[in-house]
């Protein structure tokens, strides 16, 4: 065994940039992923266009109101500018505050007080909509209190003591709260905070790692070194097999380090189980490439397969397109995808199984070149 | 260099020729992942009925008015596209989560009208399936909305109540009005649509995103064909041959630039292949010019993507980096054309760094001319950034091979 480790340093240290690259890739490339992913969805914005088209308090607290959301950058155009932005897609969606607006909420009225326009590409529109009709259902509220109070009193209170009444009851009494917590009996409670984008990140950094890091066993198949084998000491499967097991130790060590910069980076809890299925993804990876690599006679094609194949792992592992809905709906793909035992953090892992089958099958037939 | 040129060109023809039942699977290859992101999207759009999120409400209360809040969530637009509501009890929500049947619960907890009313605090709790975050994330969403609503009648209610009260009405008088000011927002908060007069601007051709989509996937499966083509025609050659090529003045570059060409060929006149269904399905107004620009815009699109990817080649020597950074690269661009998200959506500083990039500028007017039916096309930002990358290409070999040499 420490010839296998002795010989394999040797070889590393000639290209032991590119090795490196690869084998450090799910720690530095998932730190670099996650930045640039926090960093743009914070700066995302949906562009929406408010166009007033009267100038009063209330329709200036409506603008406010919406230049205050988070995830909207306002423009304050003409409507004739925000319809033709609208048109060529510069714009999300596009609300009028029409003529009036004031005058109609304080005599009680409220349809039709602000037009809203989208089109079919329009992501936002209705998110936003909902948060404007809200605001403008609180001044027409308002409105509609006023006149209740009106009714029972006769014009003993004006507007003005009214509406102050309601934002001094908002502002000092404890009005409607909601809580949110997770059922701590069903499921385990451990992954309650798990951040998995990033577990599905490194993930598919992981899977290019490994699988590019497996090429060992397409150039050490060459013609020119195959008869070299009968010289040595192990037969070319128990050779196969050490390394197998020499490179999973090197990445399960690339887990633990990966889990424990994790931690200071992101605060994520390590327990057990999530160590357990790290460690189970890894080895079903390796396993996995071990096959892989096995069947390939050029590296290159073999590169080719793995960035074929990893496109597709990364389409449906969830990362860019949310795939719950299918999943749920479909519960065998968490079954065939090895990056849904990992996230969900099951001990149990069919795909090792399999796996393992396969690779010792295909050790025996392994022909003695 | 023209006649070395040639020489591979042919070279590469024949070996086209000979693996030419690999090519219809290159073909497919991209179209087929674009299309299996198009139903994982489709169903994350559109969630199937069977698998309607189900949402537990638990009302210990048994108010009339807690019946109209009940209501609420029932009537509630976003609530009812993707969720559906079932009255249950405590222990029947637990049993049912723990089979993982429903994604959250509410609970309306005792007194909580009463508390309502007095302005003392009411709590309205969620609980979600722990198995279920991201959904047990967007109910609680709904809730809060939701919750807003109650939050600024009760404000109102109230209101109303302290001058009653301040009028002497008695207490039983007092409870009606409360009850009937209750239903009224209720019915209020539930009509709240009319407050906006919706319209939608544009006409159908241009801005469905079925279009927008359809025009920006070719785009993004046309530079993945000259990627894939390009990767194709790669062949293995030792070290010992390249000397003696050196030896006769042959460079590296010269068989680059054959695989370039090719790919080039065949990339476009596969996407002339799928375009024509496309524009018959879709039914723009393209005229013979229009064609014609579009390709020069792809041609100079497609010239400038190989040539990032012919410079990675040239300057990295193991091909596992090379195929990472080539990766990388198809990302960027890909990305940095606004084809698969809109440009408008990006932050500032993203949208000003691809507004740099040729991707960007190349869809750019792939869009002008399609959508808008632009007449006039400024080739000219495009033509300097190919002149611009040929010349690094040049620039960059011609020092790689000083360097061995």
């Amino acid at each position: 065994m420490i010839s296998i480790i002795k010989s394999r340093w040797i070889l590393w240290k000639k290209h032991w940039l590119a090795n490196s690259l690869f084998l450090f890739l799910p720690v530095v490339a998932t730190i670099i992923t996650m930045t640039l992913f926090t960093n743009i969805q914070e700066d995302s914005k949906v562009p929406i266009a408010i166009v007033k088209k009267e100038d009063s308090p209330m329709a200036d607290s409506l603008y406010e109101a919406a230049a205050d959301l988070p995830y909207i950058r306002l423009f304050n155009l003409s409507e004739k500018e925000a319809l033709i932005k609208l048109e060529r897609h510069e714009l999300d969606s596009v609300f009028v505050i029409d003529s009036g607006f004031a005058e109609k909420i304080k005599s009680g009225a409220r349809n039709r007080l602000i037009t809203g326009y989208s089109n079919h590409g329009s992501f936002a529109y209705t998110p936003i909509k909902e948060m404007l009709v809200s605001y403008v259902q609180t001044l027409t509220a308002q409105a509609k209190t006023y006149y209740t109070v009106d009714q029972m009193a006769g014009g003993k209170w004006t507007w003005e003591e009214v509406t102050e009444k309601i934002s001094d009851i908002q502002t000092e009494q404890q009005l409607l709260e909601t809580t949110f917590h997770l059922n701590s009996i069903a499921g385990n409670a451990t992954n309650e905070e798990r951040n998995r984008n990033l577990w599905e990140i490194w993930g598919y950094f992981m899977f290019i790692s490994i699988f590019f890091l497996f090429d060992w066993q397409i150039k050490e198949k060459k013609t020119a070194i195959l008869s070299r084998y009968a010289m040595m000491k192990y037969s070319y499967q128990q050779y196969v097999f050490f390394h197998t097991a020499v490179y999973t130790f090197m990445f399960v060590s690339i887990c633990l380090l990966s889990a424990a910069m994790f931690h200071m980076l992101y605060e994520e809890k390590i327990t057990f189980s999530l160590l357990w299925s790290m460690v189970m993804y890894t080895i079903t990876l390796s396993l996995a490439a071990s096959i892989l690599s096995a069947v390939y006679r050029s590296v290159y094609v073999y590169y080719w397969t793995v960035l074929l194949i990893s496109g597709v792992y990364l389409i449906t592992s969830g990362v860019i397109i949310p795939t719950d809905g299918i999943v749920s709906a479909y519960p065998v793909i968490s079954l065939v995808h090895p990056v849904y035992p990992l996230v969900q953090e099951k001990y149990f892992h069919p795909l090792v199984i399999l796996f393992l089958g396969l690779f010792l099958v295909t050790q025996r037939k392994q022909k003695y070149f | 260099m023209g006649k070395q040129l040639l020489l591979f060109l042919q070279l590469d023809g024949k070996n086209i020729k000979r693996k030419w039942r690999s090519l219809p699977l290159l073909f497919l290859f991209p179209v087929l992942f674009t299309l299996l992101s198009a139903i994982l999207i489709a169903f994350l759009i559109h969630p199937q009925e069977k698998n309607r999120i189900t949402v537990g409400l638990i009302d210990h209360d048994d108010t009339p008015e807690t019946e109209g809040i009940v209501r609420l969530f029932a009537q509630s637009e976003e609530m009812n596209s993707l969720f559906r509501i079932k009255e249950m009890s405590e222990s029947e929500a637990e049993q049912l989560m723990e089979q993982g049947e429903i994604s959250a619960y509410i609970i309306l907890p005792k007194d909580f009208t009463a508390n309502l009313y007095e302005g003392k605090s009411a709590v309205l709790p969620v609980i979600g399936n722990p198995n279920k975050q991201m959904e047990s994330h967007l109910i609680y969403e709904i809730v809060e909305s939701i919750a807003r609503h109650i939050r600024s009648s009760q404000a109102n209610i109230l209101t109303i109540h302290h001058f009653a009260s301040e009028l002497g009405k008695n207490e039983e008088k007092l409870q009606d009005l409360l009850f009937q000011q209750f239903t009224d927002f209720v019915f209020y908060t539930l009509s709240s649509g009319q407050v906006i007069h919706e319209k939608t601007a544009n006409n159908e051709a241009t801005s469905s995103p079925m279009n927008y989509f359809s025009i920006g996937g070719l785009f993004i499966i046309y530079t993945s064909w000259l990627w894939l083509v390009y990767l194709y025609l790669y062949r293995e050659i030792d070290e010992p041959l390249v000397q003696r090529m050196r030896l006769y003045g042959v460079t590296k570059l010269s068989f680059l630039l054959s695989r370039m060409i090719w790919s080039l060929f065949i990339a476009i006149s596969w996407t002339g292949i799928l375009f024509i269904p496309l524009h018959l399905l879709l039914d723009f107004e393209l005229g013979m010019i229009d064609f014609l620009k579009i390709f020069v815009i792809y041609f100079l699109h497609g010239l400038l993507f190989l040539c990032c990817i012919c410079i990675i080649e040239i300057v990295f020597s193991q091909e596992k980096v090379q195929l990472f950074l080539q990766l990388i690269t198809f990302v960027v661009i890909s990305l940095f054309s606004g084809a698969i998200i809109p440009a408008i959506y990006f932050p500032i500083w993203l949208q000003e760094l691809a507004s740099y990039s040729f991707s960007y500028e190349a869809f750019y007017w792939v869009r002008e001319i399609v959508f808008y039916g632009r007449k006039f096309v400024s080739f000219l930002c495009l033509l300097c950034m190919t002149i611009g990358g040929n010349i690094i290409l040049f620039g960059i070999s011609s020092w790689k091979e000083r360097l061995q040499s």
